[in-house]
């Protein structure tokens, strides 16, 4: 997908101007806020369970390559074959290669984050292979043409009404206004899909070294039918999605339904172990992985390897004033939120997305619920001082910056200037003790008022008082 | 060996500046495939295993009941199916065949196919901590069965429900190893993806019933 971060601020003045959108936000946010701290409060072992999760993924992480090599082999162990790409167009490249090794003429996918990260579904339509997405959420906005703006509710944008209408348009149907009649509706148009898939694409919640298993975590069912029913399963996924052991794995499961739907478990968790068996009547005849790179390796050695803890439950997202007030699509590429902030600069460049790292007001809630302890606000500040340093800034920022850094480094000047400046704003701000316009602040005032100074500096006042005891 | 899976393996390794590792630590990183430590759990020692499988299935729409012996299966089902109308065939687990299935009830082992509207599988186990039966691939229960099928019946041997998730871990090692498919299933199949309203029946099975035997 092309990125559109560059445009950031005019995408996020016309989400927050989207009626529709608003009220789809609206609805969402309350839910998955709520249903994460209840899912939270009936587990008392959560923190220990955390604090665990993170060592167990920095321990993988100091010891990737190991890891990575121990997948591969147990993968070919069980008649599986293992692709590395060490970017998007590899990848994409590795999964038509073997589309059409087997003449694939249509493709089932199953939800995936890094299918979205390669722009899979554009590049497999350009060889002449259809691809049908089979998530309810991905299948609606696939309809719609567009992309996912949330990691694990990529239609979260979209409102019921909005959702009967595409459906009516697309499928030729009578509209169906229900959400029961909906949800039955696209189950019974990809039924069809489902079996009569030539190749099934799924994405990975977690990869197992131990025993070269894939994992799904999913509820709607649709990505088990996507890896069991075409004769080739292809896995998409990106190599720090793994971890050494099932014990390992069932801590992060622990964690991952919790922070991200409130839910103790999804529906289905699934574990994908190479090709089906000799004596298996049902089962995919080959089954491959494609282990993505795409910057990661150069993350691991620099300020940005925590981020290789991110497990996408998308709990940062959900809990983040930005996010709920402009939505998934503002950001302008894959990934949203603040886990998005994060990427998109090392995945795209920081030149075209430099709006994202500063669209934060750095409150922190992300890294607070963050159940791998991922330092999201510090991250953040890493890209603006990368900003900084490759000096990205707007000149107005960077002329501002300079001239506020001369001032604050003279004490008396800088004493002599804001007091005369109080004196002058309350003096101004008499009568009313505000200020409803004023100049080089009008993003404050356009929609609340600024106080008036009280006559003077915090430093007068402390002198003064110094003075009388 | 790949160009780029050599690129990959060396741009990880400049980054964790070292080389590939030495055989003593990959012996040392090897004993943690062969010690299955546990980490923290749930405590849930307090806790009856059924009473607490019963109690998490059920918040998940699972159904679930229990019976005095396994040749009582077949007429639980057939009373569970009755508000279900014109239903008289399923795709039975192999293990399950040899039942007294009543006369005009079509069982048939085989891979599950889009018209069948039901499936009757043997769980691997349970586990008591999320209320979710364990499934396995096998010749017995080929995968289709767990999720074409629009009604998904599955038998539990009480002494195969276990507390822990890990506990399923130990059971499948004991078994030998990995099946192409391990499928952990919690009710039948949901989504929230239209205004995060609960939908039951998405894809996957619309019921999901647990029959527990002795």
């Amino acid at each position: 997908m092309k990125s559109t971060s560059h445009a950031f601020k005019q995408q996020a003045t016309i989400a927050l101007h989207d009626e529709r959108l608003q009220r789809a936000l609206g609805k969402a946010k309350g839910g998955f806020i709520n249903k994460r701290q209840a899912a939270i409060d009936a587990l008392p072992v959560f923190g220990d369970l955390r604090k665990r999760a993170k060592e167990i993924k920095n321990h993988t992480l100091e010891h990737l390559d190991f890891y990575l090599e121990r997948f591969e082999q147990q993968v070919e162990k069980n008649g599986g074959q293992v692709h590395w790409a060490e970017k998007p167009e590899d990848a994409r490249q590795a999964i038509i290669d073997i589309c059409r090794s087997v003449d694939a003429k249509k493709v089932t996918k199953g939800k995936s984050m890094v299918s979205e990260e390669i722009a899979l579904n554009q590049a497999l339509e350009e060889v002449d292979v259809e691809v049908v997405e089979t998530d309810l959420g991905e299948y609606i906005i696939q309809l719609a043409k567009e992309p996912p703006s949330h990691i694990i509710a990529p239609a979260v944008h979209k409102t019921r009404e909005e959702i009967s209408d595409l459906f009516h348009d697309k499928h030729g149907t009578p509209r169906l206004e229900e959400v029961p009649e909906l949800v039955n509706e696209a189950r019974q148009m990809l039924r069809e899909q489902f079996i009569s898939a030539d190749v099934g694409i799924t994405g990975a919640n977690f990869l197992i070294a131990e025993t070269g298993s894939t994992i799904i975590v999913t509820n709607e069912g649709n990505g088990d039918l996507t890896a069991s029913l075409p004769k080739v399963h292809i896995v998409i996924t990106s190599i720090e999605k793994i971890v050494p052991t099932l014990e390992d794995v069932t801590t992060l499961i622990r964690l991952l339904g919790r922070s991200a739907t409130g839910q103790e478990i999804t529906s289905y968790t699934s574990f994908f172990t190479g090709k089906k068996r000799d004596t298996d009547i049902d089962g995919p005849e080959q089954f491959h992985v494609v282990l993505l790179d795409n910057g990661r390796s150069e993350m691991l050695g620099n300020e940005f390897r925590e981020m290789l803890r991110c497990i996408r439950c998308g709990a940062c997202m959900n809990h983040c004033p930005v996010y709920g007030s402009v939505g998934g699509h503002a950001y302008g590429w894959v990934y949203p939120g603040p886990m998005g902030s994060v990427l998109t600069p090392l995945m795209t460049s920081l030149e075209e997305s430099s709006h994202l790292p500063n669209a934060s007001t750095f409150c922190g809630r992300c890294a607070e619920v963050c159940p791998m302890s991922i330092p999201l606000p510090d991250l953040l500040r890493q890209h603006r001082i990368r900003e900084y340093d490759q000096g990205l800034q707007a000149p107005r920022a960077k002329w501002a910056l300079k001239l506020w850094a001369f001032i604050a480094k003279r004490p008396r000047l800088y004493h002599f200037i804001v007091s005369k400046k109080i004196r002058v704003l309350s003096w101004l701000g008499k009568k009313s003790g505000r200020f409803s316009y004023m100049p080089f602040a009008t993003g404050w005032t356009k929609s609340r008022d600024l106080p008036a100074p009280q006559g003077e500096t915090f430093l007068s006042a402390w002198k003064k008082q110094q003075g009388d005891v | 060996m790949s160009k780029a899976r050599q690129a990959v393996l060396k741009n990880l390794r400049s980054s964790l500046q070292r080389d590939a590792l030495s055989s003593d630590a990959t012996a040392q990183l090897e004993s943690r495939f062969t010690q299955h430590t546990v980490h923290e759990q749930p405590d849930l020692s307090h806790l009856d295993l059924l009473e607490r499988f019963t109690e998490k299935l059920t918040a998940l729409a699972g159904t679930i009941e229990s019976v005095d012996s396994l040749v009582d299966v077949p007429t639980a089902i057939e009373a569970f199916l009755k508000p279900h109308d014109l239903v008289s065939a399923a795709v039975v687990d192999k293990r399950l065949i040899d039942l007294p299935w009543a006369t005009g009830f079509e069982v048939s082992c085989r891979g599950a196919q889009g018209a069948d509207k039901i499936s009757i599988s043997l769980a691997f186990a349970g586990i008591a901590e999320t209320g979710t039966i364990t499934l396995l691939s096998c010749a017995e229960n080929p995968v289709t069965m767990n999720f074409l099928p629009d009604i998904h019946i599955v038998v539990l041997h009480k002494q195969d429900l276990l507390l822990h998730i890990e506990q399923v871990w130990a059971k499948v090692r004991e078994a030998g190893a990995m099946p192409r498919t391990v499928n952990f299933i919690t009710g039948p199949s949901r989504t929230a993806d239209i205004e995060q309203t609960i939908q039951l029946g998405a894809h996957g099975p619309r019921f999901f019933h647990v029959i527990v035997v002795p």
